[in-house]
């Protein structure tokens, strides 16, 4: 019998399909992407934060350079939003800080990230917003990632939250269920859970798009042109590093043409490569290295706080899932499984693997319980011979045949390794175990180093010896007692005081009946769709507020195309720092340098520098020059460079300056009287070592 | 002995706390409306207190305010609604004591925000916020309450609800909190009565003396002082000078307690009643009240118990127990029948479905029936005669007896009605046959995950852990007490106190110093004026057309009852003698043309004077002794 002949599907209209192909190209993102950049994101965010824990007092408390109360009163802005204005006192915004912290940690790990995400935008905002005075490029860009960041689910995949929803929605009783496939994240439309759909994932590599074709347009001037212009930054005492300085002889005029043309050209090249309909995994890959190697090497030559990092936290955001597909046949082909004999009557130690056989991504652990070996069994390793177990609980043993006797497992887990028939246990065993998940490196790291190995043996052996009680104590099963279930499942036996100590619990459901999109409440669906709408919606505002922003401040925007922001694009610009005035060393590299410097006299006649001993590496730099590194920090770099011309600023520097004795503990070093100074040099060009033109400005002076 | 101390000063009744909590929630948000009219004036850097001066010279080291973030009003209106959304979930007892901790910081934020304009109401509701946030608020007539009582029971049937709800947590409530409370209580009446020391309280003057006060004094109080005798104020005086020192007493012997204390509430109400007639002291004497639940002992709630009506609130509702929403509904109200009036019968009982009910009625609509007259009720004239058997029923009642709000409520209902099953369905409810969704709210379909050990351990641990903080706010606020009233003998005083201590005082503002009027009724008056010449060569008071009820020039003396608020009273008492303040009120007075609109209302000089009198002593109805002194003048 024939098949009745059904009509061939009508093809789609071209606008159909190019929509289509917009969405694949622009609108999807994979979900292990944003993942991955989640993690870059908030090591960034915690990186951002540690530097600012030394300036803390300085920059965050009243009893630094720039208090609340100067701030609120001049803002640079006429509207921000920072909780740290909250602080006057340094321990109050130390308190800020710890807040920060752990919100930023809760979402590298992906815990509740929902609403991490969120809250650590509000975190990042306030700890840039506090000191608008000394931002930077840098800070903007991090604020940026972090905005576009928010609208995207971070915590789908490689996150505690991933985690706790596979584990809720199937249940594992026996070590033979500890196999995947595990359950895949739920998505609100169902489908692919690796697809993300979302404008935010094309505002997200727009934004980095726009960030590089402004710096590369605005770059029109004589230094960019000629190639000098590497030369020259590296000229700029306040910021070059120890590297930086150390090239300065060998930075031929050529070799710096060859730098900075390769800079300008990365950066012109990259909006292409990344918004590149055509070839876009291979474009992609190419502007990921493109992006680290810039930035790696801006690094390597200047200080620029926190931007080299923030723009390559962009980077995993940029991933395709051909590379994911990539990165999945590189990791298996690691030929090291192990298997692992662990107490499956232990609840916390049944826990422990299936959290373990999750994150097992690679399928490289075999979880086998203690109770399915023989009393007295040995293992016979999968390529090797056999033969008596002999030597040291602890070490590795590389002999033949392994030793599985129920009184060690009693005692510890053993894991085998499968090709070699090396075991280890305790510690070590829970190393190797680390060390077979992707990135083992990493979280194995740890248990390797030796002090730490001798602390962790007797406090997994404290454990072990507990681990009943551990078990009983957190609800879990234990031997003969049994777990706390929310109400006895159908199937599931209720195990008596005598059962035996190896219960059948094969029998009990898998998979717990879960809350899918098709059994979902309509009310429920209704919240949903409504949330997505109002996501995408906000998005959208953004995406219109960016462009105009873009539009509005970039000189490189041809006329008509520029026009004035209304007061609601102002206001949405202006709190999330939604800044888009890119021109880094634009449209010339900086041919002078410039630092500031404070002559002040203390009671008993010294001459000090109260802002160079906490601004840079020289105490006392004087007025004869810019010292060859003087190593500022960006707040400094920039506080320095704005302060001179912020004369509502200057009150508060005075009060900071007259606190000194405060600061020293040493009343002799009240100060009576002082001078600040702006000192500025013309680099040397391209031949040169010397800078030229040494002058100075006093700005401020006192009383 | 040991267990009738601690049934005497330690134990609370939980409808005391659910009844504190709703008064304290309802002074919250009367606090915070009595705000809205102030957000630019007070709360934002167009105002006379920008955020930049509170901070540059703070009141206190330490002071917290989420307000400090606010510079523009729209700002500050974000703060408020915020602040709402806290204050009616406490009221209303939804997760209780999150919302209690966060109605804290708020309250916290909007008086510290604005110090230099706020009375000793702000450091009452303080205290008292401190003191219930130890004790479990939410455990009657509140949102938590029915949660957990639909919890208790999560497949209920209609039979079962017929039978009657779980009874309610009777459980009371043992707590060094509920000492600290009555301890509070004591302590502010006593260094009020205590420290009211002076010529005016002896002679019985005082309350004359206050009702002087042209400032705070009410339309009332006019009067009074005007037609009301000398012989009279002077027992008013008296009798106040009575009860702050009754009070204590009153709260804290331990004979015949449970009725010394309603005494002492009604005396206390009594008392804050009669002074916010008379002069406006802001929250304060709402906040004052605030305390007077929490002296309510079982006795008085078995009295309140006995003096509700039963027999004539009495209804049956006859209900549709397959529309899910209607059942779940049901469920809830069910819950709040405190007094038992209502019997709910499922439309499918036609057994129990009370005779001359019509069946084809209940296809449509509930139906409400009064058992002693069969008079009947539909739709939403319904669910009023629902509302109307509930406690405080006339209260929830009234609006669905409005014509226009009557009508809207039945076209309303009859929508619902006609589209139950749908409803039901949208929200995973069983409707007709229709099975409850697996997603359906938890709240309703139960599953309440048994504890483990270690949380058994931990929630075990709860009380010790409430107590211990309870313990650590006796000892903070008693060291405040002893330090900040000077009616404490010498060697009671405490010289020195840990910096944490002083911190912990400090942060949420609750300090002890209790000396309203005291140690003397105050026997001068004074107010500012300001006197701006505009562009076009006008005289205009801008200060007091703000916030006053008469603004007119020149002024040679106090103005009669000037209807100043609160924080324009404390204001204009403080900022003749507050330097730091001075630049902020002339860039407001600077702003005037922006907030009249009028180009011409520019500003080109203005002088800002005191005006003081000596209030007229008892028996005289003159100022006498008008003096004025400038202390701000520009350019």
């Amino acid at each position: 019998m024939t098949p009745p002949a059904t009509a061939p599907a009508p093809k789609p209209r071209l606008r159909t399909r190019l929509a289509r192909a917009f969405v694949r190209s622009y609108l999807t993102m994979d979900a292990r992407s944003a993942a991955l950049g989640r993690v870059a994101l908030s090591i960034v965010l915690l990186a951002d934060l540690l530097r600012r824990v030394p300036v803390l007092r300085l920059f965050y408390s009243n009893e630094g350079l720039l208090p609340n109360h100067t701030l609120l009163w001049r803002p640079p802005t006429q509207w921000m939003f920072s909780f740290f204005f909250l602080a006057s006192l340094p321990e109050e915004a130390a308190l800020g800080f710890v807040i920060c912290g752990l919100v930023y940690l809760a979402l590298l790990v992906g815990w509740r990230t929902r609403l991490m995400r969120f809250l650590a935008l509000v975190c990042l905002i306030s700890l840039h917003a506090r000191v608008t005075l000394v931002e930077n490029g840098g800070d903007w860009t991090l604020g940026e990632l972090a905005l576009w960041a928010a609208f995207l689910p971070l915590g789908r995949r490689f996150s505690v939250d991933a985690l706790r929803d596979s584990l809720r929605r199937r249940k594992e009783n026996t070590a033979q269920q500890l196999v995947g496939p595990f359950p895949d994240p739920v998505t609100t439309a169902g489908g692919d859970p690796n697809r993300i759909v979302s404008l935010a994932a094309f505002t997200i590599v727009l934004q980095l798009a726009i960030s590089y074709f402004f710096n590369a347009a605005h770059k029109g001037g004589p230094t960019w042109m000629h190639g000098s212009a590497v030369h020259y930054v590296l000229y700029q005492n306040r910021m070059v590093t120890w590297f930086g300085v150390w090239m300065r002889p060998h930075m031929t005029m050529g070799l710096s043409r060859v730098l900075s043309y390769a800079a300008l050209g990365t950066e012109a090249v990259l909006p292409w490569l990344i918004l590149s309909p055509f070839q876009r995994v291979w474009t992609r890959r190419a502007a990921i290295l493109a992006i680290i190697g810039l930035h790696s090497s801006f690094q390597l030559f200047i200080n620029l706080g926190i931007f080299s990092w923030a723009m390559i936290g962009y980077t995993p955001f940029l991933l395709t899932s051909a590379d994911w597909d990539l990165f999945g046949r590189i990791a298996r082909r690691s030929r090291r499984h192990l298997t692992v004999y662990f107490d499956a009557g232990c609840g916390v130690c049944f826990q422990i693997a299936r959290i373990g056989a999750r994150m097992d991504v690679f399928h490289r652990i075999h979880w086998v319980s203690s109770y399915e070996v023989p009393e007295d069994a040995q293992r016979s390793p999968s390529r090797e011979g056999s033969g008596t177990l002999s030597g040291p609980p602890n070490s590795i043993d590389s002999i033949n045949s392994i030793d599985l006797s129920q009184d060690l497992l009693s005692k510890t887990m053993v894991v085998v390794d499968d090709r070699t028939g090396k075991r280890a246990m305790r510690s070590r065993g829970f190393a190797w175990v680390l060390r077979a998940l992707p990135l083992g490196i990493i979280w194995s790291l740890p248990l390797r180093i030796p002090g730490v190995r001798f602390l962790a043996d007797p406090l997994y052996n404290a454990f072990a010896a507990r681990r009943a009680t551990v078990s009983t104590w957190l609800g879990y099963a234990a031997c003969a007692v049994p777990a706390r279930s929310r109400k006895p499942e159908a199937g599931s036996p209720e195990l008596a005081p005598d059962a035996p100590l190896t219960p059948d619990l094969s029998a009990a459901p898998l998979y717990v009946p879960e809350v899918s999109a098709e059994s979902r409440t309509p009310f429920r669906a209704w919240l949903g769709r409504g949330a997505w709408i109002l996501r995408e919606g906000a998005v959208l505002a953004m995406l219109i507020t960016l462009v105009n922003e873009v539009l509005f401040i970039n000189p490189a925007v041809p006329k008509p195309l520029r026009f004035d922001e209304p007061l609601w694009v102002k206001r949405l610009v202006a709190y999330p720092r939604l800044i888009q005035a890119w021109s880094m060393f634009a449209s010339d590299a900086p041919m002078s340098d410039e630092s500031m410097v404070v002559d002040a006299t203390t009671a008993d006649g010294r001459h000090l520098d109260p802002y160079s001993e906490v601004a840079g590496r020289y105490p006392s730099p004087g007025l004869d020059g810019i010292p060859s590194r003087l190593d500022n920090d960006s707040f400094f770099f920039n506080y320095s460079q704005r302060l001179p011309d912020q004369a509502v600023y200057h009150q508060a520097f005075i009060e900071w300056m007259l606190r000194y004795p405060d600061r020293t503990g040493r009343p002799e070093d009240r100060i009576v009287r002082f001078d600040a100074y702006k000192v500025e040099q013309d680099s040397p060009p391209p031949g040169e070592t010397t800078p030229r033109n040494i002058r100075h400005t006093k700005f401020l002076s006192w009383p | 002995m040991l267990e009738r101390l601690r049934a005497t000063y330690l134990r609370i009744d939980t409808r005391s706390l659910a009844l504190g909590r709703i008064v304290l929630g309802l002074v919250l948000l009367v606090d915070l409306a009595r705000r809205v009219p102030w957000i630019r004036d007070l709360y934002s850097n167009l105002g006379m207190i920008p955020n930049h001066t509170v901070l540059w010279r703070p009141p206190f080291p330490r002071i917290f305010s989420f307000l400090f973030m606010a510079s523009l009003p729209e700002e500050a209106a974000l703060w408020f609604a915020i602040a709402f959304v806290c204050f009616f979930c406490f009221c209303v007892g939804y997760r209780t004591r999150l919302f209690h901790a966060l109605s804290f910081l708020m309250t916290t934020s909007l008086h510290n925000r604005v110090l230099f304009a706020e009375n000793w109401g702000g450091v009452a509701i303080g205290v008292l916020m401190v003191w219930t946030f130890f004790l479990p608020l939410g455990r009657r007539y509140s949102v938590d309450a029915i949660r957990a009582s639909l919890r208790a029971r999560p497949g209920e049937t209609p039979a079962e609800l017929a039978a009657g709800v779980p009874p309610p947590d009777t459980r009371q409530t043992t707590s060094l909190a509920a000492l600290g409370l009555l301890l509070q209580i004591a302590v502010i009446y006593y260094f009020n009565c205590v420290q009211k020391t002076g010529q005016t309280w002896r002679t019985g003057s005082a309350v004359h003396y206050v009702l002087w006060q042209e400032r705070i004094v009410t339309m009332l109080g006019l009067w009074i002082r005007q037609h009301v005798p000398d012989s009279a104020l002077r027992v008013m005086s008296l009798g106040t000078i009575f009860i702050e020192g009754a009070a204590p007493a009153l709260v804290l012997t331990p004979i015949f307690w449970r009725w010394t204390r309603f005494i002492a509430a009604l005396l206390l109400f009594g008392l804050h009643f009669s002074i916010m007639l008379m002069v406006n002291l802001g929250i304060f004497s709402f906040a004052m009240m605030g305390f007077e639940p929490f002296l309510l002992t079982d006795a008085q709630w078995r009295l309140f118990g006995r003096l509700v009506p039963k027999r004539g609130r009495a209804r049956t509702v006859i209900y549709d127990a397959d529309c899910g929403v209607c059942w779940a509904t049901v469920r809830v109200v069910a819950r709040m029948d405190a007094h038992h009036r209502i019997l709910w019968i499922p439309s499918t009982d036609a057994a129990a479905i009370p005779a001359g009910v019509d069946r084809a009625l209940l296809e449509r609509t509930i139906v409400v029936v009064d058992p002693a007259t069969s008079r009947q009720w539909t739709r939403a004239d319904g669910f009023r005669e629902i509302f109307r058997a509930l406690p405080l029923g006339g209260l929830w009642s009234w609006p669905m007896r409005l014509p226009g709000i009557r009508q809207l409520a039945n076209r309303a209902y009859d929508l619902f009605a006609r589209n139950r099953t749908r409803i039901s369905t949208f929200f995973g409810l069983a409707a007709c046959g229709v099975p409850t969704r697996p997603g359906a709210p938890r709240a309703l379909a139960g599953q309440q995950p048994p504890a483990t050990p270690l949380r058994e351990w931990v929630r075990a641990r709860g009380p010790l852990v409430r107590e211990l903080g309870a313990g650590l706010a006796i000892v903070v606020l008693t060291a405040e007490v002893l330090v900040a009233n000077w009616a404490v003998p010498p060697w009671l005083r405490v010289k020195r106190r840990p910096e944490w201590m002083v911190a912990a005082i400090m942060y949420p503002h609750i300090f002890e110093g209790w000396s309203l009027f005291a140690p003397e009724a105050p026997l001068t008056d004074e107010s500012v004026a300001v006197d701006a010449v505009t562009k076009d060569g006008r005289h205009v008071d801008p200060f007091n057309q703000a916030v006053s009820r008469v603004a007119a020039l020149p002024v040679t003396d106090v103005p009669v009852r000037l209807g100043n608020d609160s924080f324009w009273c404390d204001y204009s008492l403080r900022i003749p003698e507050t330097g730091e303040l001075h630049q902020a009120f002339l860039e407001w007075l600077l702003r005037y043309p922006e907030r009249t609109g009028h180009p011409n209302d520019e500003i080109v000089k203005l002088t800002a004077y005191v005006v003081e009198h000596d209030s007229p002593p008892p028996g005289q109805t003159h100022p006498t002794r008008q003096r004025r002194r400038i202390f701000l003048h520009w350019p």
